[in-house]
C-alpha cells in the first residue's frame, strides 16, 4: 500500500479499510460491508522514501490480507501495477497539460453506505515531465482538500485521446502519475466589523502537489532491500502508453 | 503549502464518523450476532487486529453487488480509507492505494 509519510507518522494506530468480497475470487465487491486491518504504531512498519522530504511511504499488506482470508474475511480491491506507473518512457507520451483523476476521502468525505471513495478531476498545472522546483513532483490544478493525502493520481482516458506528437486514438489508457500529498494555501485577511481588527484564514488555492510515481518505486526498493529482494518487471514498461481497448491494466492481486 | 491531514479544524470529520456507534469493537449490540467473529489471532507484523464493518443500512437492503468492469469503475477500488488515532485523542484520515510489484531475489 502507498500513502504519505505524514498520514501515518506519529499515529498510535492506523485502520485500513477494505471493501468486502463474498469470496476470494475478487469477482465483485460486497458494497455495504468492509473489513479492516488495525496497525499499531504504523510509523514503525511503513517504509518511507529515503529522501526525508519526499512524502511517500509504503507498507506490504499481503500478510494482513492473508490473515483476513484465514478468518473468512475476503476483500475486494484493484491493485495498481508498476507497469502502469509513469516512468521515463511513458512520460514522453504526455503533453504539458493533461486531465488527471484522483480518488480519496477529501475532508473525510466518502460514501458511508457503500464505503466508496470520492473521485475528482483536474489538470496538470506543470508539465509532468519536469521536476517542479527540482523536486520529484508536479502540480495539479484541482480541488484538493485535507483527507486526500495519499490519493493516487491517474491519467485515465476512455474514448478518444491523444498521445503527444503521435495523434488521436480510440480506446483507453491509464497511467499512475503519482501520489497526492499537499496543497498550496494563501492567507486571506478577514475584516471584523465593528472592531475593524483583521484576522486571517488560510484558503486553499486549488494547486496540489503530486509526488511522481517513480518515488513509489524508490520507496519500494528501500523496503525490499533488507529482505534481499528487488523489483522485477512483469510487463514492458511502455505497454500502458500504447493505445489499447482491451488491455486491463489493473490487477486483482 | 500545507499537508493534507484532517487532524484539525475539520468539523466534518466529527459530523460524519467513520464507524457508526453500533460497529465499534467494544459494542456488543444485536448486530454482532450476524457479524463474522474472527477467532483470536496472534500478533503479526502488519495486522494486529482484524474486524468487520457494516454500513448502517446493509442489514435492511442486503449487500449490493456491483460489477466492476470498466477502467473507471475499477479505479474506485484502488483506494483504502486510512483512519489514524493519536495519543492526544486526535483522529485523522487519509488515503492509501494498493500498488502491486513483482519481486525477485536480489
Amino acid at each position: 500500500m502507498v500513502t504519505n509519510k505524514h498520514v501515518i507518522e506519529g499515529a498510535e494506530t492506523a485502520r485500513l479499510r477494505f471493501v468486502a468480497c463474498e469470496d476470494d475470487t475478487m469477482s465483485a465487491p460486497l458494497l455495504g460491508q468492509a473489513h479492516h486491518i488495525d496497525i499499531q504504531a504504523p510509523g514503525t512498519l511503513f517504509t518511507g522514501h529515503p529522501t526525508g522530504d519526499v512524502d511517500v511511504a509504503v507498507l506490504p499488506i499481503s500478510p494482513g490480507v492473508s490473515r483476513l482470508k484465514e478468518h473468512g474475511q475476503f476483500v475486494f480491491f484493484r491493485a495498481v501495477t508498476s507497469a502502469v506507473s509513469m516512468d521515463d518512457a511513458s512520460v514522453q507520451t504526455l503533453d504539458a497539460m493533461e486531465e488527471v483523476t484522483f480518488l480519496g476521502y477529501p475532508n473525510g468525505l466518502y460514501d458511508q453506505v457503500n464505503f466508496l471513495p470520492i473521485a475528482r478531476r483536474g489538470h496538470t498545472a506543470t508539465p509532468p515531465a519536469v521536476d517542479y522546483g527540482g523536486q520529484p513532483v508536479f502540480l495539479v490544478d484541482a480541488s484538493v482538500f485535507p483527507g486526500s493525502s495519499g490519493s493516487p493520481v491517474f491519467l485515465a482516458q476512455t474514448g478518444t485521446y491523444s498521445i503527444r506528437n503521435t495523434g488521436a486514438y480510440v480506446g483507453q489508457r491509464v497511467m499512475l502519475l503519482g501520489v497526492l500529498a499537499a496543497v498550496y494555501q494563501r492567507t486571506v485577511p478577514v475584516l471584523q466589523v465593528p472592531t475593524a481588527t483583521a484576522s486571517f484564514v488560510r484558503d486553499a488555492i486549488d494547486i496540489g502537489i503530486v509526488y511522481k510515481a517513480r518515488t513509489i518505486n524508490e520507496a519500494v526498493d528501500v523496503a525490499l532491500a533488507p529482505h534481499g529482494l528487488k523489483r522485477s518487471s512483469e510487463e514492458p514498461p511502455d505497454q500502458v502508453a500504447q493505445p489499447s481497448a482491451s488491455q486491463d491494466p489493473l490487477s486483482e492481486q | 503549502m500545507t499537508l493534507l491531514e484532517t487532524d484539525e479544524g475539520l468539523e466534518g470529520y466529527e459530523d460524519h464518523p467513520d464507524v457508526p456507534p453500533a460497529q465499534h469493537d467494544d459494542d456488543h449490540g444485536a448486530d454482532d450476532h450476524d457479524r463474522p467473529v474472527p477467532s483470536p489471532v496472534e500478533a503479526v507484523d502488519v495486522a494486529q487486529a482484524l474486524g468487520t464493518l457494516r454500513a448502517p443500512t446493509s442489514e435492511l437492503c442486503q449487500a449490493l453487488h456491483l460489477r466492476v468492469e470498466t477502467l473507471l469503475e475499477q479505479l474506485f477500488f484502488t483506494t483504502l480509507y486510512i483512519e489514524t488515532s493519536y495519543a492526544d485523542g486526535r483522529k485523522a484520515s487519509g488515503t492509501g492505494f494498493v500498488y502491486n510489484v513483482h519481486v525477485g531475489g536480489g
